[in-house]
């Protein structure tokens, strides 16, 4: 286990890399730098211009500026972020504490919901497995901006019942005590996190009733049903865990593809986390920083993969036994 | 009919009960004309709170309530001599004899928001650190005719310059905010954006700084010792919202009580909210198709459409600019009459314009040579085709939409166009470059009108990475400028600078195309004051809330948050 474990890092942090440099060029190859973005001033001096690139080091050959860029980040400098005015540690350091928290919330809530939702499909045949299988196609065809707006006009305007944006009431919130705070916070986590879990839940809904319905038929549940064991343990102990291997994969996927949807969702709600920041050091050619993203978004990644491969050994001692 | 804004959430009026019951009761924050917070949903955050380094509008605005200028222009924006300007930090001034140093006397009561009194060294630093070339501040090249300033007593700041110039006054008492020589002068030149002062600064306006939460909001609360007297709003609250629409629905359910920026379909929701007003304000803003005089293939070839000045009046001639107004924004957008908008002291409707006259342009096209040939009835001379392309921002929609329309107008004279949408990025790099034939350009025109040197005289086409994008070249012009310039007399400076509009309007060097009308959406609780062109925010300090029409939030007073 320790072997595989060492294997899959070695191999996680070949791809950091290697995305962290095809990211680092692709950025470079692009027309404008971040000192064209942030000095979008026809009145600023040539002068000034040179004076901020050279500061920033962007007047030096590009092989140069990756060598130098990746020696920074051996050390843990991720280099400065000029449209933010701070390293790019501290503004990620501000950033990914609050994706993990949407994520976290989102993920926990899109499996568990949607794995309940499988479950319940495929026990009852019927009506309900009709209408929740349309549910969750219909949910899953959605487009994350188009969701994350909806539930803004229809829980937050019409219904007041959610704050808009933010991730904090920015009057109220200084003044409240730490459990004001949490609560504020979990107050404003509720739509975007919703909004994303929803999404999840809709796909992991339907391969969790697909492996359920597939398990339902295998020797073992018949056996353990000829043995007259109750029918909650045959679902609990014996189907489900059965079925569990696809949604674990499913698990895995889920990290890459809740930063994508994470993207328009942080945008509409104003949630101050990577996804949006990403976005925005894109628009303004902020290499560093979208290096730097991309660099811990793949590391986010490769450590979803790594918690997969876990949550298979555990849930399938074939692969724990080796 | 949505509910109204007062109706809060339980959670939020329990903790505004908590904290106000915690705090007692504050009669001069609750009565008369003190009291109120405004939140205002901005699109974007601060970059630095530095005013000699900040690039964006919300670090702009934040600067304007922290920092003091010198001296405020009034409403008309006057920048030549001082008539109409009024003192801010500077209790008044005194002209030398020869016009070649300004004494501003500060006023003494002023102080720094950690207490320690404003001084005429303050001054004298501020210049210094300004054209210091190492802080590399975008405003130095504007300083350049201030030779020096000195201290002639602690409330005495002498500003020396090289050579007289009507906008002296302007120069040296609206391009900088004065800065703090006891906080900044030990932080490393190089470094001032990064430094401890731009992320926690201290000013001397009406609003001292409280705490900033990158990218989710700002907070400001009043300064009850300002010299001017305590500002009427508490607390101004910057809520970032980058989202547009989330912006207007955060004011729609009354989380938020101000957006700067209204746009078309906004506006028409607004009316439909009785909480709710539109107010205007005047716009420095505008739009123009630029044509490039320069082979953008060819460096330093003349191009071989835009160089020609019966071409450029023709293709002007075949813009319908009212429709194409009319189209994209109904009536909530002036016609641009040429480079500057109706806020500015120069403007005059009466300027000539080319007439919108396709039959004239196809004239005008035919009779230079340029001949349709075959069915499709594109036109060419001498081989080259009376083709090219309009370079247009992705993320401007009123832009790209107009593009689309001239492109069907283009095509009715026998221009073919082909439009080019790009990231801003890229499109802000072509145009730096000067790679581009036609670009979908807006500016935000300087208070000044002088600026018009920046982007349309020779010397700025010819200089490397001037601002003359589309190397428009006419010696009249600048010579017409020039004089302008030299004019101490408004009315005489605003005649020449007229004639020099026309000039250029002649010329055709761009379609100038719109010129928005500004809309800030806003609680109707909210009394706002005269909002300048160049800064709306610029008289915050007088934004009042009457006491009747306070709500929950409004109530909290200056009670210190927890750390």
């Amino acid at each position: 286990m320790a072997r595989f474990l060492a294997r899959r890092l070695a191999q996680g942090v070949v791809i950091v890399w290697l995305v962290a440099t095809a990211t680092f060029l692709l950025l470079h190859l692009a027309p404008g730098d971040p000192v064209a973005a942030s000095l979008d001033n026809p009145l600023t001096p040539p002068d000034v211009r040179a004076h901020w690139r050279h500061v920033y080091g962007l007047d030096r050959p590009l092989g140069e500026q990756y060598v130098r860029y990746l020696a920074g980040v051996a050390h843990g400098d991720f280099g400065f972020s000029v449209p933010h005015r701070e390293s790019v540690a501290a503004v990620l350091a501000d950033a990914v504490p609050n994706t993990l928290l949407l994520m976290g919330a989102a993920l926990l809530a899109a499996f568990a919901v949607g794995m309940a939702t499988g479950v319940a499909q495929s026990r009852r045949r019927g009506a309900l497995d009709r209408g929740l299988g349309f549910f969750t196609l219909l949910v899953y065809s959605v487009p994350e901006f188009w969701l994350a707006l909806m539930m803004m006009l229809v829980f937050a305007y019409r219904l007041r019942l959610f704050p808009v944006t933010g991730m904090f009431d920015p009057v109220m919130h200084p003044y409240f005590g730490f459990w004001g705070r949490l609560g504020d916070v979990a107050w404003h986590l509720v739509l975007p996190a919703t909004t994303l879990a929803l999404l999840g839940a809709a796909v992991v809904a339907r391969f969790q009733r697909a492996a359920m319905l597939d398990v339902a038929h295998q020797d073992f549940i018949r056996t353990a049903r000829a043995k007259g064991v109750p029918e909650r343990g045959i679902v609990l102990r014996h189907q489900w865990r059965n079925a569990l291997l696809p949604v674990i994969t499913l698990f895995g996927l889920a990290l890459p593809a809740l930063l994508g949807g994470a993207v328009f969702v942080e945008k509409i709600f104003a949630w101050p986390g990577m996804g949006l920041l990403t976005v925005d050091a894109i628009g303004t050619r902020d290499y560093p920083l979208v290096t730097g993203s991309v660099i811990v978004g793949s590391a986010l990644v490769v450590a979803g993969s790594l918690l997969a491969d876990l949550l298979y050994a555990a849930a399938d001692p074939r692969i724990r036994e080796g | 009919m949505p509910p109204s804004p007062l109706r809060r959430t339980p959670l939020l009026l329990v903790a505004i009960t908590l904290a106000t019951a915690c705090r007692g009761s504050d009669p001069a924050t609750t009565t008369g004309s003190a009291g109120g917070t405004l939140v205002i949903s901005a699109p974007a955050d601060a970059d630095v709170l530095l005013p000699p380094l900040t690039m964006n509008i919300t670090s702009a605005e934040v600067d304007g309530q922290i920092f003091e200028r010198l001296a405020e222009p009034g409403a008309s924006l006057n920048t030549i001599g001082d008539a109409g300007w009024t003192g801010r930090m500077a209790r008044g001034w005194t002209w030398s004899a020869d016009s070649l140093s300004l004494a501003f006397t500060l006023d003494s009561a002023a102080r720094w928001h950690d207490g320690a009194p404003v001084r005429a060294s303050d001054v004298r630093f501020t210049y210094q650190l300004y054209t210091d070339p190492a802080v590399g501040s975008p405003l130095r090249p504007l300083l350049a005719n201030i030779d020096s300033v000195t201290t002639r007593d602690s409330l005495t700041a002498v500003v020396w310059f090289h050579q007289r110039a009507p906008e002296q006054f302007y120069d040296a008492a609206y391009l900088m905010y004065i800065l703090p020589a006891h906080l900044l002068a030990s932080a490393p030149r190089d470094h001032l954006a990064s430094s401890s002062f731009a992320r926690d600064p201290v000013g001397s306006g009406p609003y001292h700084f409280v705490r900033w939460t990158p990218r989710q909001s700002i907070e400001l609360a009043a300064d009850t010792m300002y010299h001017h007297g305590r500002p009427n709003l508490d607390r101004l609250i910057w809520s970032i919202v980058p989202d547009p629409n989330a912006a207007i629905t955060r004011v729609m359910s009354g989380e938020a009580d101000l957006v700067e920026f209204l746009r078309p379909p906004d506006l028409a929701e607004i009316t439909k909210h009785a909480d709710l007003k539109a107010v205007r304000y005047p716009s420095l803003g505008m739009a123009l198709l630029l044509f490039n005089e320069r082979d953008p293939r060819h460096a330093g070839r003349p191009h071989p459409i835009f160089s020609d000045r019966t071409v450029r009046r023709a293709l002007a001639m075949s813009v319908d600019r009212a429709r194409l107004v009319k189209s994209v924004f109904d009536t909530l957008a002036y016609v641009a009459i040429g480079p500057v908008t109706h806020a500015l002291p120069t403007y005059d409707s009466t300027i000539a314009q080319l007439p919108y006259s396709p039959d004239s342009a196809r004239k005008l096209l035919d009779a230079d040579g340029w001949r349709a040939r075959g069915d499709s009835g594109w036109r060419a001379k001498n081989g080259v085709p009376l083709r090219f392309s309009i370079l247009v921002p992705a993320s401007s929609t009123p832009r790209l939409r107009m593009a689309v329309l001239m492109q069907e107008m283009f095509r009715a004279v026998g221009a073919r166009v082909d439009l080019e949408q790009t990231d801003f990025p890229t499109y802000v790099q072509r145009q730096e470059s000067r790679q581009f034939d036609a670009s979908m350009v807006a500016v935000q025109l300087d208070p000044t009108p002088s600026s018009i040197r920046q982007s349309w005289s020779s010397a700025a086409a010819r200089a490397k990475d001037g601002g003359n994008f589309g190397s428009y070249e006419n010696p009249a012009f600048d010579a017409m400028v020039d004089s302008a310039i030299t004019r101490s007399q408004p009315d005489a400076a605003h005649a020449y600078y007229r004639k020099a509009y026309a000039m250029l309007i002649a010329d055709a060097p761009a379609i100038w195309l719109f010129e928005p009308m500004n809309f800030a959406g806003m609680q109707r609780r909210i009394h706002p004051v005269s909002m300048r062109a160049d800064a709306w925010w610029a008289h915050l300090d007088q934004w009042s809330i009457p006491a009747a029409e306070r709500i929950a939030r409004d109530r909290i007073g200056l009670a210190q948050a927890k750390p």
